[in-house]
């Protein structure tokens, strides 16, 4: 009689164990292991959630009863800008007559004779008053009129609260003569 | 089909449940699981960043006490008082008539002669659309002389010293002969009925001026920024040159 042996496969665990039954059992306790894995993600999420739930809702909660001053902080912003409005409103017509004449009194001081200024326009421009100035200079030549308009130009510069200023300087005939070098300017100065 | 051939199959259905599972539960749940928790601390840190503006803009206002209260009234009735209510035409001519005979008797004391005043335009003041009916209305008038620079500039700078509030639409000086022509355009404001509180918004709109809501000035207490009214004052005397004067240009007499 032939003795039965156990067969032994090489590098298995479990001696006598066939090969399909033992993976079997390793996906099994792989899929519990992952069960597991599952379960307790849940458990960690569900957690996680409630943690951050609980403290949007307190955030909030504190957000909504400082938010009840919102009201009243917009309500005292906008009582105060229509305040300011209202008194630059109030000056503001004396303000731009006071400045806008004083512009053309230094315009009438700084003006060498051989400027001719042609037109002015002044105009509130919010805060600020626009202005824009034509003129035109006699001269032979461009270099020479460049030449008296730059210090004319640098004198205005120095007005007080000019904000902007900007020169456009073509060669071109103007009313006054053909042979004339026009320019305009403009500018904004601050109403102070 | 072999005995082993079956357990490899039960093996790659079994293995492709498992991973259907962690798909499904990806899916179904852990995807939506970690966007709301982001979600959660997306709101809580928002949250707590206009808490913290908020709770820093609640030490830094000064709500208006009594004295403040007095400023704000004060400001309203000084304009209620200079913007006069016109219910027809036969009140604005009337105030037509008014603001015309205090031009020329101004013109007059300032030796301003041949003023020449008609209308300009006649307009709405808040032309913003979908607003209520606009209560404020404005018409232009139209200065039109010519003048001594020096005495013109003492006329203009007196222009807006009178009862009326006259604002100076546009001033324009064309050169003339003997002396410089003007244009100068006056802007004046009136209300059909009732004034209306948005007032000084519908005017400031028009010239364009706008106050950042965010302004940290508005915070303050009015009176704490120290504001000086406007002193109606003279322009200085003395004269440069002969400007907007030429042989060549117009003549500005009529």
């Amino acid at each position: 009689m032939v003795k039965k042996e156990k067969i032994k496969y090489p590098g298995s665990l479990e001696t006598g164990s066939k090969p399909g039954t033992r993976r079997f059992t390793v996906l099994k306790i792989l899929t519990v292991f992952l069960l597991a894995l599952l379960l307790g993600s849940t458990v960690y999420l569900e957690k996680l959630k409630n943690t951050h739930d609980q403290a949007a809702q307190k955030v909030r909660a504190s957000y909504f009863n400082l938010s009840q001053n919102l009201s009243r902080i917009k309500i005292t912003r906008e009582k105060r800008a229509n305040f300011f409005k209202g008194r630059f409103l109030l000056d503001f017509p004396s303000r731009f007559a006071f400045q806008a004449a004083g512009l053309v009194k230094h315009l009438a001081e700084i003006t060498p004779p051989q400027v001719a200024l042609v037109q002015l326009d002044i105009q509130p421009a919010g805060s600020s008053l626009r202005f824009t100035l034509a003129g035109s200079i006699n001269a032979g030549n461009e270099p020479e009129a460049r030449a008296q308009f730059l210090p004319f130009y640098t004198r205005i510069e120095t007005l007080d609260n000019l904000v902007r200023l900007d020169h456009t300087f073509n060669q071109g005939s103007f009313t006054r003569t053909t042979k004339g070098f026009t320019f305009t300017i403009t500018g904004d100065m601050e109403l102070k | 089909m072999s005995p082993k051939d079956g357990k490899s199959l039960k093996r790659i259905i079994w293995i492709t449940a498992l991973l259907a599972l962690v798909f499904l539960y990806s899916a179904i749940y852990l995807l939506p699981s970690l966007k709301e928790i982001n979600h959660l601390r997306r709101e809580t840190r928002e949250f707590s960043l206009m808490s913290e503006d908020l709770q820093k803009l609640k030490i830094a206002i000064d709500f208006p006490d009594k004295k403040e209260q007095k400023y704000f009234s004060q400001v309203k009735r000084q304009l209620k008082n200079q913007l006069p209510v016109v219910k027809d035409e036969t009140e604005l001519n009337a105030l037509y008539g008014a603001i015309s005979g205090y031009i020329q008797q101004t013109a007059g004391r300032d030796r301003v002669g041949d003023i020449e005043m008609k209308l300009f335009i006649k307009a709405e003041a808040d032309k913003q659309p979908g607003s209520k009916q606009p209560r404020l209305h404005y018409r232009v008038w139209a200065l039109n002389f010519p003048g001594e620079l020096g005495r013109v500039l003492t006329f203009i700078n007196h222009i807006p010293g009178g009862e009326y509030y006259l604002v100076l639409d546009r001033i324009s000086i064309f050169e003339g002969q003997p002396h410089p022509r003007y244009q100068v355009l006056l802007r004046v404001y009136y209300f059909d009925r009732s004034p209306s509180p948005d007032a000084p918004a519908e005017i400031c709109r028009y010239i364009g001026l706008d106050i950042d809501p965010d302004s940290e000035i508005l915070l303050d207490r009015v009176y704490d920024h120290g504001w000086h009214p406007f002193q109606q004052s003279e322009l200085p005397r003395g004269w440069g040159s002969q400007i907007f004067v030429n042989p060549g240009a117009p003549s500005s007499r009529r």
